[in-house]
């Protein structure tokens, strides 16, 4: 489903755009008075379930062919769920050649933050590539910057973003992948992270056998981590959710974010506005992140989040998939990027109304 | 006649952090209290942490059912008294041990055969995870009902269309109930419900029911950081009672005419 936000001076301007530019099927779900006196709209829009007619009964959970082998029933089943998701299988010949109108139309498809999308089909144009997704390519590379975290460096990880960005699960997968690398790691909830946090983050402790600490505050976690650094231990450090562009709270946290010693990541996900995500970022990188880890990509659709985390200026380090631990952290290069968004623009663009 | 019990009740939603677990966790001890024998089954088969919602340290060995290790009634933990004693029986992971991670869909799938088969519930409450994927998805799809947590943050919209969409696809017909939590007010709550109930209207062709509406409540929140059960006389907990009251008279007839055949 599509929704999106429409900013008016009084609510006939907002339903003609809302018209213009979802389509006369679109719904209005939510509207109110602005400061300014105008309006806001929200409104939806959505294809309906025509797209998946003629799917099989999946409620019993009953084999649906007795003859088949177990796998090739799990095979049809998990290939009957992708259609329900509406994921398409990918098709090698789906790259096209470069064009410059398609390109920001395939970005605004995405839902990627207007100034972002011009300046990346203008890098893209004077790339001189006349492969559509090599050129996309070549400009997302000129303003990514990729720096995956090394695990088996000498310097805690101090774990920051705002609630619901997973920062547990993915302090969970940094511990689970330094130990990959016989790296001796300890997991510390500091702050106070909350009483699901704490016990989450033990029992994963407890599980790959990595010793788990809880600092009360700045100065105790500034001696763990000092402790953690001569023994050769990487700490990785869980904090309490908050709103970055928050002044009061970026205040009580700066103190961890000084510890010596310790490199700052930004945890952010990628379920939510492209333009938002952005001063997200910008806040984050103002208390000190030196890098980002974007989490819940298996969540969206469209990328436009993705575009903005990549290309905020803050060095990406990983994207997580899924919240489990055993789905590691990946890497996203600007091919890899620019061959998901590209994929993945049928999709997004069924949705919407040009 | 054969009795179609226990009566499965997925509770799912396809953003995180809507309830879901708190909403299972007080819906199994209202049922529990209208005299019902019911299971709680984590089937968040990822991070569970229903165990560390209520205060546990064993949450029961759902992973060893799976495997085919044990039976469902040896794995349950009974949580106040268990479903023997006014309380219920809980099957979880152990907390946050990713146990079940890569469990898949068929795992998803036995899981529905061995519950099914659990005689001695009346109901079992399936927590889902979050999100929309295929195992959380199978599991709604195979429940006797299921209901969508939905709260007023426009992404939880978005996400609970979703979840119904797919559920209207993979069951043909039946589609969620769904319930409002973590309103600020009765007004929000009704808007957030009226926003949902007519995005479905327009494009599925089809109106889900309110199930009730729980609102933010302090002692909700303060309750799951202590680890303890939510306060029966507190506002979430009585909303979320007459949900289950809702939920039960479902059942009874059935029961009922079971008796009756005699
Ligand atoms: N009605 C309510 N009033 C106040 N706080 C609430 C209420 N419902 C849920 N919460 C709080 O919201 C948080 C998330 O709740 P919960 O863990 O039940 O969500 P969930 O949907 O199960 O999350 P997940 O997707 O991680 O499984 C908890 O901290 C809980 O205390
Ligand atoms: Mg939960």
């Amino acid at each position: 489903m599509q929704l999106r936000t429409f900013l008016a001076k009084d609510m006939r301007e907002a339903l003609a755009t809302v018209r213009a530019e979802m389509g006369d099927e679109a719904v209005i779900v939510g509207s109110q008075k602005t400061k300014d006196g105008g309006v806001m709209v929200r409104a939806a829009f959505d294809q309906g379930i025509d797209q998946v007619e003629n799917i099989t009964d999946l409620s019993a959970g009953e084999p649906d062919d007795g003859d088949a082998p177990a796998s090739l029933q799990s095979e049809r089943r998990e290939a009957l769920i992708r259609r329900l998701r509406g994921e398409q299988p990918r098709n090698a010949s789906a790259s096209g050649s470069f064009s410059r109108p398609e390109l920001l139309a395939l970005l605004r498809g995405h839902r990627a933050p207007d100034s972002i999308t011009h300046d990346l089909a203008k890098t893209a144009e004077q790339s001189g590539l006349s492969d559509m997704t090599l050129a996309l390519a070549c400009a997302l590379g000129r303003r990514m910057k990729t720096a995956p975290i090394d695990t088996a460096q000498n310097a805690a990880l101090l774990l920051v973003g705002p609630n619901g960005a997973g920062k547990t699960a993915v302090a969970a997968k940094l511990a689970a992948h330094a130990r990959l690398t016989f790296r001796a790691v300890q997991l510390i909830a500091a702050n106070a992270a909350g009483a699901g946090a704490v016990a989450r983050l033990q029992t994963f402790a407890t599980h790959i056998d990595a010793p788990f600490a809880v600092a009360e505050n700045a100065e105790a976690l500034a001696k763990s981590v000092a402790d953690c650094g001569k023994e050769n231990v990487t700490a990785i450090v869980d904090t309490a959710g908050f709103d970055p562009r928050n002044g009061k709270a970026r205040a009580a946290f700066s103190a961890l974010a000084k510890i010596p010693n310790i490199q700052t990541v930004g945890v952010v996900s990628a379920c939510g506005d492209a333009e938002e995500i952005v001063e997200i970022i910008g806040a984050l990188a103002t208390l000190g992140a030196g890098r980002l880890i974007v989490t819940c990509a298996d969540l969206i659709r469209r990328l436009g989040t993705l575009v903005s985390a990549a290309t905020s200026g803050l060095p990406l380090a990983h994207v997580t998939r899924s919240p489990y631990v055993a789905a590691g952290l990946e890497t996203l290069t600007p091919l890899s990027l620019a061959r998901a968004l590209i994929a993945s623009d049928r999709n997004a663009d069924e949705g919407s109304a040009q | 006649m054969n009795v179609p019990l226990p009566r499965l009740t997925a509770i799912g939603s396809g953003k995180g952090g809507t309830g879901k677990t708190l909403i299972s966790l007080a819906l199994a001890q209202a049922l529990a209290r209208q005299g019902e024998r019911v299971l709680l089954c984590d089937a968040d088969l990822g991070l569970s942490n229903i165990a560390v919602h209520a205060g546990l340290a064993d949450g029961g060995d759902l992973a060893g059912v799976l495997a085919g290790r044990c039976s469902v009634d040896s794995a349950v933990v009974a949580v106040n008294g268990g479903a023997a004693q006014g309380g219920f029986d809980l099957l979880a992971a152990p907390a946050g041990s990713g146990a079940l991670a890569n469990a898949g869909l068929e795992a998803a799938m036995c899981l529905v055969g061995l519950l099914r088969a659990a005689r001695a519930y009346d109901r079992i409450v399936l927590d889902l995870s979050a999100g929309v994927g295929a195992e959380s998805m199978a599991l709604a799809a195979a429940a006797d009902e299921t209901i969508a947590v939905l709260t007023p943050d426009p992404a939880a919209l978005t996400d609970a269309y979703a979840f119904t969409k797919l559920l209207l696809c993979a069951t043909r017909s039946r589609a969620p109930e769904f319930v409002v939590n973590l309103a600020a007010s009765e007004t929000e709550a009704r808007r957030t419900s009226d926003s949902f109930v007519s995005t479905c209207r327009a494009f599925l062709k089809f109106e889900p029911r309110l199930l009730g509406i729980v609102l933010r409540d302090a002692s909700a929140a303060e309750a799951v950081r202590r680890q303890q059960a939510l306060a029966a006389g507190s506002a979430a907990s009585r909303a979320i009672a007459d949900i289950a009251g809702t939920l039960h008279v479902r059942v009874t007839p059935q029961k009922f005419a079971a008796n009756d055949v005699r």
